[in-house]
């Protein structure tokens, strides 16, 4: 079953989420300097980003650190609150949920971090953490909380054995299992996972990602990965967003994104992709131009001080994002000249 | 620069390396009859996983391991010196004027107190005893930084000299730490995982500067990673590190073309099965790195390996010598050409 095929039986499906001109804002300088100045400063780490996630699609967010995207996959959780714009879950405004409908949701929404040794508690064993959602949401009897968690353990690839085992007994790949199992206990509509393998050595990683896609076969769970690892969301997304400085600057899906990039961060970040080998003639990288400040008064396009194609008409205003064909989106003017390879 | 090799141009020579730590329940070692050459102007890559020893093996080069730490030499050369048993003062002036390192975070080698323009004070100064032209340069430090500076792609150095280590990003403050390496004008220097704290676009740039750098300076230079594609892309020479052993070295391009222990094997189908387009599954390396204080009993990664047989579970192999490669695998007993 190839991905591309996936990703247009999926087009069709009503989303699970639907996230509508979305703003997540911090404020900034909350200290003294900030307290004297007149204008107080903020931080759009998030930005007007519009975006479906479809049933059953593993949707891949990527983008180099400070672009939004950890935020994003947060504010899908409500884990932060929205500065503007709307969230909707199964067609139900969710934005503003709060005590026991926010809970209800939580049980339905679930997460993977990035670094399981500091997501685990250290002085529950397994079971403890893998029963303890379980209890508290009452799936099931007390008595049949073994068989349950070691159902998962299996599902995860560990032996039911590791039931007694505390984190510090673990190492990386088998802590990440658990993590993963955890985030399962629930049977969640939606998992979303920040950066699950980054921390992982290549021979793990490999096997974490499998287990990834043996979970997506078999139970069709949304997911949202969140990676800088272009190669990792390959491997994995039915579809992709690249986020630059809280702005989401092309989506499609996968094949397309890699074949046929037209926004010129992308290009520039696939061009990371080539393998070279020492002796073959330098590959031309872009000089760093001097990076966006997301808390100055900047207009105009994020990436515009970096960019290669920039025309002048990318100093007035942030490109929208616009449809270049039914699947794929692009915020740039000048998409048309940009990755006809 | 371009020397006939011979015995002369070899900077860094080290014969059966074993170091470990003194723990409260005991002495735990970690890595194992390391022996490995760096020649002048060569970069040797030591690749291996979380626990592989790679770090360690760099920082026992430099004598920069922790108090608990104990290191055992049969050989240590550097350049024309025998550092063997050389004392630790002594040791300290080798390392302040012919050795450089560059850490995985830029941020720890800078001291957050003072502004980067001092860092470079200290380097000039320090150098200047070197050579009366060392002296003149100390004297004119600030124009000479600049000058390093826009060597490594920094084009407002005067501006960074006067700016603190937080004012800076990931990627200026490693190419300012990578300039200072580069005032230093060090015999050898060592870098430990450079670029993985970096995001993709930077770290490509400071890859290239990286290799332009070693165009530049004679030095041996030793870089440690955990990622087979930039290995691929510095090094001339791969050591393979798994469980605190070098399990095979080899020039990069032969490893990579036809790697021989099936660890590397392993390792290098994993690593590239990500790249290829195609949506199969990934090949793996079942199992996990085993425990320094609970190795298995005869080859570390027999647990692990698809070519295991009767004799790998009972004997520790050697390195065997085969032409241009040395591998630590009973399957290549019969190939070697030539024991120590």
């Amino acid at each position: 079953m190839s991905l591309a095929a996936d990703a247009r039986n999926l087009g069709a499906a009503e989303p699970l989420m639907r996230i509508d001109d979305l703003t997540i804002r911090f404020k900034l300088g909350q200290g003294l300097s900030g307290i004297m100045s007149d204008q107080p400063k903020h931080l759009d780490a998030v930005d007007r980003v519009s975006l479906d996630i479809r049933k059953g699609e593993v949707l891949g967010l990527v983008g180099e650190s400070g672009s939004g995207k950890t935020t994003l996959g947060k504010a899908i959780l409500r884990l932060y609150d929205a500065h503007q714009g709307s969230i909707s879950f199964r067609g139900t405004d969710i934005t503003r949920l709060r005590g026991s409908s926010l809970k209800a949701l939580r049980r339905d929404l679930q997460m993977i971090f990035q670094d399981p040794a500091s997501s685990l508690n250290p002085r529950q064993t397994v079971r403890t953490v893998l029963a303890t959602p379980l209890l508290l949401h009452r799936i099931c009897r007390p008595d049949e909380v073994d068989r349950k968690v070691d159902e998962i353990l299996t599902q995860v690839g560990l032996s039911p054995t590791f039931r007694s085992r505390f984190p510090h007994e673990l190492s990386g790949g088998q802590l990440q299992r658990v993590a993963i199992g955890r985030a399962l206990t629930l049977s969640p509509d939606l998992i979303v996972a920040d950066e699950a393998v980054s921390k992982l050595d290549v021979s793990v990683r490999s096997q974490i990602l499998n287990l990834f896609r043996d979970i997506q076969d078999e139970l069709g769970t949304t997911m949202v990965f969140i990676t800088h690892d272009l190669h990792v969301a390959r491997y994995l997304c039915h579809r992709i967003g690249v986020m630059y400085f809280g702005k989401l600057l092309e989506l499609g899906p996968t094949n397309e994104i890699y074949e046929n990039p037209r926004h010129p961060y992308t290009e520039a970040l696939l061009g990371t992709l080539k393998p070279t080998v020492k002796d073959d003639p330098d590959v031309p990288v872009e000089e760093a131009g001097e990076a966006y400040n997301p808390t100055g008064e900047t207009v105009g396009c994020r990436y515009y001080a970096r960019c290669p194609y920039r025309v002048d008409q990318c100093k007035t205003a942030h490109p929208p994002l616009e449809d270049i064909s039914d699947e794929h989106k692009v915020a740039c003017y000048e998409w048309r000249r940009i990755g006809q390879r | 620069m371009t020397e006939a090799t011979n015995g002369n141009d070899v900077a860094l020579r080290i014969r059966g390396l074993n170091a470990g730590f003194r723990m409260s329940d005991g002495y735990l070692p970690i890595i194992e009859d390391v022996s490995l050459e760096v020649r002048k102007g060569e970069v040797l890559g030591i690749i291996g996983e979380s626990g592989s020893g790679k770090t360690v093996t760099g920082m026992a080069i430099l004598h920069l391991l922790p108090e608990n730490a104990e290191t055992k030499w049969e050989t240590f050369d550097f350049l024309d010196l025998d550092v063997t048993g050389m004392d630790e003062e002594a040791f300290r002036d080798l390392r302040g004027n012919r050795m450089a390192v560059v850490f995985q975070d830029p941020t720890g080698a800078f001291n957050p107190a003072k502004k980067v323009g001092w860092h470079f004070h200290q380097v000039f100064e320090r150098t200047a005893v070197k050579s009366p032209d060392h002296a003149q340069r100390a004297k004119g430090w600030r124009d000479a930084a600049i000058d390093l500076m826009r060597d490594v792609g920094i084009a407002h150095g005067e501006n960074v000299l006067g700016q603190y280590p937080h004012q800076l990003s990931g990627g200026m403050l490693q190419r300012a730490l990578i300039a200072l390496v580069l005032a230093f004008e060090p015999d050898l220097i060592l870098a430990d995982e450079p670029t993985t704290n970096l995001d993709n676009i930077v770290e490509r740039q400071i890859l290239n500067l990286f290799r332009d750098l070693q165009k530049r300076l004679d030095s041996a230079f030793v870089f440690i990673t955990h990622d087979m594609t930039i290995a691929a892309a510095l090094c001339d020479r791969i050591a393979v590190m798994y469980a605190g052993r070098i399990v095979e070295l080899g020039k990069t391009k032969e490893i990579f073309d036809d790697p021989k222990h099936p660890y590397t094997q392993g390792l290098l189908a994993t690593a590239l099965a990500l790249e290829e387009k195609s949506g199969e599954r990934l090949q793996e390396i079942p199992g996990e790195l085993p425990h320094p204080g609970n190795l298995p009993p005869g080859c570390v990664f027999a647990p692990r390996c698809p070519h295991v047989f009767k004799r790998c579970e009972a004997e520790r192999p050697p390195l065997f010598h085969l032409p241009g490669r040395e591998v630590r695998c009973l399957l290549y007993e019969d190939d070697d050409v030539a024991g120590r």
